[in-house]
């Protein structure tokens, strides 16, 4: 056994585990789905370590384990991990905040709920989790043209979605949490 | 189309954790709990014994990222490597297709489909196989049944397994037929797997209906050994003849 891997493993980690919760807890409708999602990606990591990129690569890594595993888990079949009463709490905390109910807020989020789950996540990606067009083609193993076309593409259908909805974006939205998951 | 930064602006304003925020914190007590829980496994027992049985815990990493993108879309072989250099993907609605080191392992989820649909995801990752999902009884279903191809000593492995690996009936959350063919499969080939039979629906295969005497749910036509050889058994002989 390589002795490297813990150490590298638990350093990953400690690294990535804020950016993998927040991307469940973006994700899912509940702080145990987030928690089960959460859980999951770093044992699937683990079991996979000698095929995890090194340095920065790796957290791209792991969002792309974790898009899979949601994917699994919005079909019930993610596996049950071992998590705690306390991870589930501290996933709690992240849904602790009283959504805003704004009208335009909930009309937005209802038509991105609309859009394709590929579109979803690439818009997400870019201005939730904050990836450029390359990291996000590491991420989900994609050509970097790849990805500025698709991205292109979900914005089109993004925005051609919100003016059939009726709804007229203003800059002025604030970051307000939504009251449902996306 | 609406300003760009317009979108991106809006889109912040939606998740529960915001943009540039980190959701926990890794010293929370939660958080150490899993990693050490985590750790008790042994890491990399994928990689140890990757054709034993460990190969569908894997599996179910390697079809998730099948399943990452929509219908018919092939994913580029950096998402998941497998230590076997290039390796490719294919999903759709009917089926996920994922290379893992030697072998592409396809999982079926629609039995039902047309097997038409199958050729294209096979042919998507380079392979000629014509796949057929046939009613079998039910102690075949996960077996292949008969199968036909120009490689000679073709080795595969068909189940029907849960992402636990356990071996699964149909109909049960997350249970799928699942078959393994090497990557280095030439020719064209094809393959007869078992599925449960709707109420009233003949076999496929009715003569072997009556040997119901093996209850097989995996089948590897290879002389190597696995943990779990004791459930094996040799498939059938492939048939020289086309499938219907």
């Amino acid at each position: 056994m390589d002795d490297e891997r813990p150490a590298r493993f638990e350093a990953v980690y400690k690294g990535a585990y804020g950016q993998i919760t927040a991307y469940a807890a973006r994700r899912c409708d509940s702080p145990q789905d987030a928690a089960d999602v959460v859980a999951e990606t770093f044992a699937i990591a683990w079991r996979r370590m000698d095929e995890m990129p090194p340095g920065q690569e790796a957290t791209l890594w792991l969002y792309g384990v974790a898009r899979n595993v949601l994917a699994n888990h919005r079909r019930g079949e993610v596996r049950r991990q071992a998590r705690s009463v306390e991870l589930d709490a501290e996933m709690a905390d992240l849904y602790g905040n009283s959504p805003d109910s704004g009208v335009e807020l909930a009309a937005i989020a209802q038509v991105f709920r609309t859009l394709p789950d590929d579109d979803r996540e690439l818009l997400s990606l870019v201005a939730w989790e904050g990836l450029d067009r390359q990291e996000i083609a590491t991420a989900l193993g994609l050509s970097r043209n790849a990805v500025r076309i698709r991205l292109h593409r979900a914005r089109g259908r993004f925005s051609r979605a919100l003016t059939e909805a009726g709804v007229r974006v203003t800059s002025e939205s604030r970051l307000i949490p939504a009251e449902r998951p996306l | 189309m609406k300003n760009v930064d317009e979108i991106e602006i809006m889109m912040r304003t939606l998740p529960r954790v915001r943009p540039g925020r980190p959701g926990g914190r890794p010293s929370d007590a939660g958080a150490r709990t899993l990693l050490a829980s985590i750790m008790e496994e042994e890491p990399g027992a994928t990689v140890v014994e990757p054709r034993g049985r460990y190969g569908f815990r894997r599996l179910a990493v390697g079809l998730a990222a099948a399943a990452l993108l929509a219908a018919g879309i092939v994913v580029g072989p950096s998402l998941l490597r497998d230590g076997g250099g290039a390796a490719s993907s294919y999903a759709s609605s009917e089926i996920e297709i994922q290379r893992e080191g030697d072998e592409y392992v396809a999982r079926i989820k629609d039995p039902f489909a047309d097997h038409q649909k199958f050729s294209k995801a096979f042919e998507a990752v380079g392979l000629d196989v014509e796949l057929l999902i046939v009613p079998v009884p039910p102690s075949q279903v996960g077996s292949v049944v008969s199968a036909g191809f120009e490689t000679p000593s073709t080795e595969w492995t068909s189940a029907m397994v849960d992402r636990d690996e356990k071996v699964c009936k149909a109909g049960e959350k997350g249970c799928y037929l699942l078959l393994r063919l090497p990557a280095d499969l030439t020719g064209k080939s094809w393959f007869k797997l078992g599925r449960q039979a709707r109420a009233g629906e003949t076999y496929d295969n009715p003569g072997r209906a009556t040997a119901a005497v093996t209850p097989v749910q995996t089948t590897r036509r290879t002389p190597r050994s696995s943990p779990q050889s004791g459930t094996e058994t040799p498939a059938p002989p492939p048939r020289p003849a086309e499938p219907t």
